[in-house]
């Protein structure tokens, strides 16, 4: 499902169709996705298509950039760590490409996205809401819908910390897909109040490919834009 | 025609001085324009527009006060002099500007405090509407409306702001009446089936939905939804319709106001209905 293609090509699948076909001097790119129909014209001699698992917090528009999961709480011993598996929601985005000139032609999900707020009004963040089940062993989702993530709980703090959401920066978050879509990701406990989560440059499994991350596709200069780290400053539980 | 260029019009300044002076000054005006150009062409789609519009103010100042002083020599000017002469300017022109040298003051604060920024939803006093620029001297707005209002910073230093996307999320509510024949009960069944799925109500704070008032002609079902800052209108209307067809699907009818009248001794006959 995931991977380069060139044109024309067309991707049938049950949750969703992709077709790229000449149309004279340019391309017609549709796309149709239960109800939803998109179609482009695309004006290019010989590019190619990606089709890759996108950072989860694009539709139904732009509107934060974390990445909220909430679980079954987990009561971790103080100074010691677990790891647990989790899923992630997913959305496929379809990139065409000139060389190293990457464009973000459409993002699509078979989710049902949601969104909540992880602190106050006022000093909180909007995030993608997930919420997932815990399991030691990696589970096996619906590869159009959700991935895994790899999740290593270190607590550092000298007391018991219960834990059952965390927040992720999503933007340059590396997913990883072969058959599935994956993500190792750790988070650090410094206290019932306080982690610190980061999503690191490494697949759970050798071998997995790197997905194109839609914020190179959108070549936004922000300042704290490689900020890959984010503290969870109001409460783990 | 070259003993007029030499020709001296206050101290040693001459009009050749005066012509170079205004020659550098209107080309780092055209240098710092077509650089403002430039940065805006490459970076509009990388960076958010207050920024951009902070870049390209910062970059102009600098071009021109770059080319100023290059054409001060022109003038033979020292710089003690020139200290001397802008410490007095600057006294003189502050006496017969207040008002001007408190806008700019105000502009400074405003740029430091920062209650409202390019772009956010604001009511300043009794105006609302979008920020579109916030200057050393004036903010402009625009309102819903779609009219430009320019306001001098004083006014909006002193003024009540009311940030409407200062917070990350906000509150919004309706009041739905159903008849008294009604389930209330399936009634907010229906309403936070409807809400759980759409994107934008959040999670957390979750909706409440309740039974607020039992009202002259129906009771009042309370929906209080939590959105986004920046969504919270569209959110707004969406369910709004949303709800109400909803509803109307499941046989729900919106009450109209209604009272019974009883007449004393009976409603006489050939006046029943």
């Amino acid at each position: 499902m995931f991977g380069r293609f060139t044109y024309p090509c067309r991707h049938t699948g049950k949750e969703f169709s992709i077709s790229i076909g000449r149309e004279g001097e340019s391309y017609r790119y549709l796309r149709e996705c239960g109800k939803a129909r998109v179609e482009k014209i695309i004006a290019s001699a010989d590019p190619v298509m990606f089709i890759h698992p996108v950072e989860p917090v694009n539709l139904p528009k732009e509107v934060t950039r974390f990445l909220e999961i909430v679980f079954d709480p987990l009561v971790i011993e103080p100074e010691s760590g677990m790891k647990v598996y989790l899923t992630f929601p997913l959305e496929i985005g379809v990139f065409v490409a000139k060389e190293d000139e990457y464009q973000l032609l459409d993002v699509f999900s078979r989710c049902l996205p949601k969104y909540s707020l992880y602190g106050s009004p006022e000093n909180g963040v909007i995030t993608r809401f997930h919420r997932s089940r815990v399991s030691d062993t990696p589970p096996n989702p619906d590869p159009a819908c959700e991935g895994v993530l790899e999740l290593t709980i270190r607590n550092k703090s000298r007391g018991w910390v219960e834990v059952s959401r965390a927040v992720f920066e999503c933007y340059f978050m590396p997913i990883y897909f072969d058959r599935m879509v994956a993500m190792t990701g750790e988070m650090v406990l410094f206290s019932k109040m306080i982690a610190e989560t980061r999503i690191l440059e490494q697949p759970p499994r050798p071998g997995m490919t790197p997905a194109i991350p839609a914020i190179r596709a959108r070549k936004l200069l922000l300042v704290d834009v490689e900020k890959k780290s984010f503290l969870m400053e109001h409460g783990v539980a | 025609m070259l003993e007029f260029l030499s020709a001296t019009v206050y101290g040693s300044v001459t009009v050749s001085d005066l012509i170079v002076f205004a020659l550098i000054v209107a080309v780092s005006f055209i240098i710092a324009n077509l650089a403002g150009v430039y940065i805006k062409k490459s970076l509009s789609d990388r960076v958010r527009k207050d920024e951009l519009a902070k870049i390209v103010r910062i970059t102009q100042a600098v071009i021109i006060l770059a080319g100023i002083f290059l054409s001060l020599p022109s003038f033979h000017v020292e710089f003690s002099e020139l200290l001397l002469i802008g410490g007095t300017a600057g006294i003189i022109i502050g006496f017969a500007s207040q008002r001007l040298v408190t806008n700019i003051g105000s502009g400074i604060f405003l740029l430091v405090e920062r209650p409202v920024r390019i772009g956010d939803t604001v009511k300043i006093g009794e105006t609302a509407g979008t920020i579109e620029d916030i200057r050393i001297l004036s903010t402009t707005l625009k309102t819903f409306e779609g009219i430009y209002i320019r306001i001098p910073n004083e006014t909006v230093f002193n003024s009540a702001i009311t940030n409407y996307v200062a917070n990350e999320a906000r509150r919004f509510e309706y009041r739905i009446a159903i008849r008294y024949a009604d389930d209330a009960g399936k009634a907010i069944g229906i309403i936070s089936r409807l809400l759980a799925a759409h994107p934008f109500v959040l999670y957390n704070p979750p909706p409440s939905v309740y039974v607020d008032e039992l009202a002259d002609s129906g009771v009042i079902i309370m929906v209080r939804i939590w959105a986004p800052s920046r969504e919270w209108w569209s959110v707004r209307t969406e369910m709004l319709w949303a709800i109400k067809q909803a509803l109307e699907q499941e046989g729900f009818q919106i009450p109209f106001p209604q009272r019974v009248v009883w007449m004393q001794g009976g409603v006489p006959e050939g006046k029943k209905a």
